[in-house]
């Protein structure tokens, strides 16, 4: 236990676990989005996109030089073009959604593998494939830190400010359009909230364990709360607190802490299904 | 003499450039309460969605309270068929009527009217149920939730599609009861409806869509829609 506390001393430790309370924070909120609207397949899409955008950023930051390019950045600017272009092409007849999430997946991951054959190799490390895919926690400086809280702090005040018509667009699209919201736009904002959101919680877990946090804290708490706020809080609540545990028993073990967060999130999240169907059958 | 809530002259339209309803001409006016009847796949629901502006027709001129399909739709209160939603989204019964405010408030999140919500659950019976999950509501009680929804907002018009199918008749005369309601208080209703009985002193004006549309001249008295009958 001392040596536990010992570790809290540690600033990268520290920074470890600010930055998984912020991924939590804004995975309760947008994952639960997510859930509710069935869009695991585009996060899951939207995600791997972002691979492309830091091989992109590795590229220009070793080819040419580009000193203000950060692969976060480069995340960003990936994922968020993958977001539009997942809304532009719902709108066209002879495409169907599944077929876009696929493509742009697996483009955005080769293009990330292509940017870094090129690159200078040198500039990935200390960094590697490894923990762009599965995160490192222990990557995360005080500067990506700040820009994490920020970031976030405007994802969660956009999300807070357009609450209503998001739920009234996930509930019932044609309601929305009746009622006068711009549903084209409103379904961009979200895709771009959730585009942003991944890229905020591939710092923690990686690219390919995003959709772990996306998606299980949301579902949880659905399978508890009666409406969208308590789906929310709940699920921000089970992703802090597991989290926090995750990353404990991933010190203690010495195991990587993004895959023993989910892996704990995971586990539980079968226990809760069990507890809720028991609790079901004795009415 | 009123101009018409909603008028349609020569409209065609339908799906990826395949027109379901072709050279319609339409009138609703003031005080009508139209039943809509008509095969499976004849337009029906393509009919309600070109009034509502969500398909464009690909011909003709669609006039929603003297103005385009997008803005005169705002007057409108929808209630959709039965089981196109995910009842298993996080919503309470009292969340989904406050849902049909939205056309008044405009972009502000905050402007709220608890007021509205309550007079409106307690005029259509959701009251009994409103902090119940819509997935915990029986057929009754989701089609009362969302005719208060559509009534929230006060609209001057009623487009309903299919509100009582698989509803038992009990639940179907709930429905037709707030309906009734309604109609005393001045709301215009269009209904696509496969049975008039239960409705037959409501109904004034009947159309039968099936591609185009026909006024049927006929008392409703006792006619129920179905195969063969129209």
């Amino acid at each position: 236990m001392t040596d536990l506390l010992g570790y809290l001393e540690i600033p990268l430790i520290q920074n470890m676990f600010a930055a998984t309370v912020i991924a939590c924070v804004l995975c309760g909120v947008i994952g639960t989005y997510v859930v509710v609207n069935r869009m695991v397949a585009v996060t899951g899409g939207i995600a791997h996109t972002t691979f492309g955008g830091v091989g992109f950023a590795y590229y220009l930051m070793s080819v040419f030089a580009v000193s203000w390019m950060t692969p976060m950045l480069g995340a960003l600017l990936f994922s968020v073009v993958a977001a539009v272009v997942m809304v532009v092409c719902k709108r066209i007849d002879d495409l169907r959604d599944d077929t876009v999430i696929g493509s742009l997946w697996a483009v955005g991951m080769a293009l990330g593998v292509v940017f870094m054959c090129y690159m200078d190799r040198s500039v990935l490390v200390p960094s590697s494939y490894e923990s762009i895919l599965f995160g490192n926690m222990l990557l995360i400086d005080s500067g990506k830190l700040y820009v994490m809280a920020i970031v976030s702090a405007a994802v969660l005040a956009v999300t807070l400010f357009f609450y209503r018509d998001l739920r009234i667009l996930t509930f019932d699209p044609v309601h929305a359009k009746i009622a006068g919201i711009n549903v084209t736009a409103m379904d961009l904002l979200l895709h771009v909230l959730i585009a942003v959101t991944c890229v905020m919680v591939a710092n923690v877990v990686g690219i390919v364990m995003i959709m772990a946090l996306m998606t299980i804290p949301a579902a949880v708490g659905n399978l508890f709360s009666k409406d969208m706020k308590g789906t929310m809080l709940l699920g921000t609540f089970y992703a802090v607190a597991l989290s926090v545990l995750g990353l404990f028993l991933s010190l203690t073990m010495d195991t990587p802490p993004g895959a023993t967060v989910v892996i704990v999130i995971g586990a539980v999240f079968v226990l809760m299904m069990i507890v809720r169907k028991a609790a079901d059958r004795l009415g | 003499m009123a101009s018409p809530l909603v008028s349609m002259k020569g409209v065609s339209a339908g799906y990826g450039g395949a027109d379901i309803i072709r050279d319609v001409d339409l009138e609703l006016r003031e005080g009508d309460f139209m039943a809509v009847v008509g095969p499976n796949g004849g337009g029906k629901t393509t009919l309600f969605r070109t009034v509502l502006g969500i398909i464009t027709p690909s011909k003709g001129t669609v006039e929603v309270m003297g103005t385009s399909p997008s803005k005169g739709c705002r007057e409108i209160g929808y209630v959709p068929q039965f089981g196109s939603f995910d009842r298993k989204y996080p919503v309470l019964a009292r969340e989904v009527v406050a849902m049909g405010l939205r056309s008044r408030q405009g972009l502000s999140p905050f402007s709220k009217d608890t007021g509205s919500v309550e007079e409106v659950m307690e005029y259509t019976g959701v009251s009994a149920f409103a902090d119940r999950r819509i997935g915990d509501l029986s057929g009754g009680q989701m089609q009362r939730t969302l005719l208060a929804r559509a009534l929230v907002s006060h609209p001057k018009m009623l487009l309903l599609d299919e509100p009582t199918a698989s509803l038992d008749p009990e639940m179907k005369a709930g429905v037709y009861e707030i309906l009734a309601k309604a109609r005393s208080d001045g709301v215009t209703v269009m209904m696509v409806t496969h049975e008039v009985e239960g409705v037959e002193d409501l109904v004034n004006r009947m159309v039968r869509v099936d591609r185009c549309v026909h006024e049927i001249h006929a008392d409703p008295h006792g006619m129920v829609c179905g195969e063969g009958v129209l």
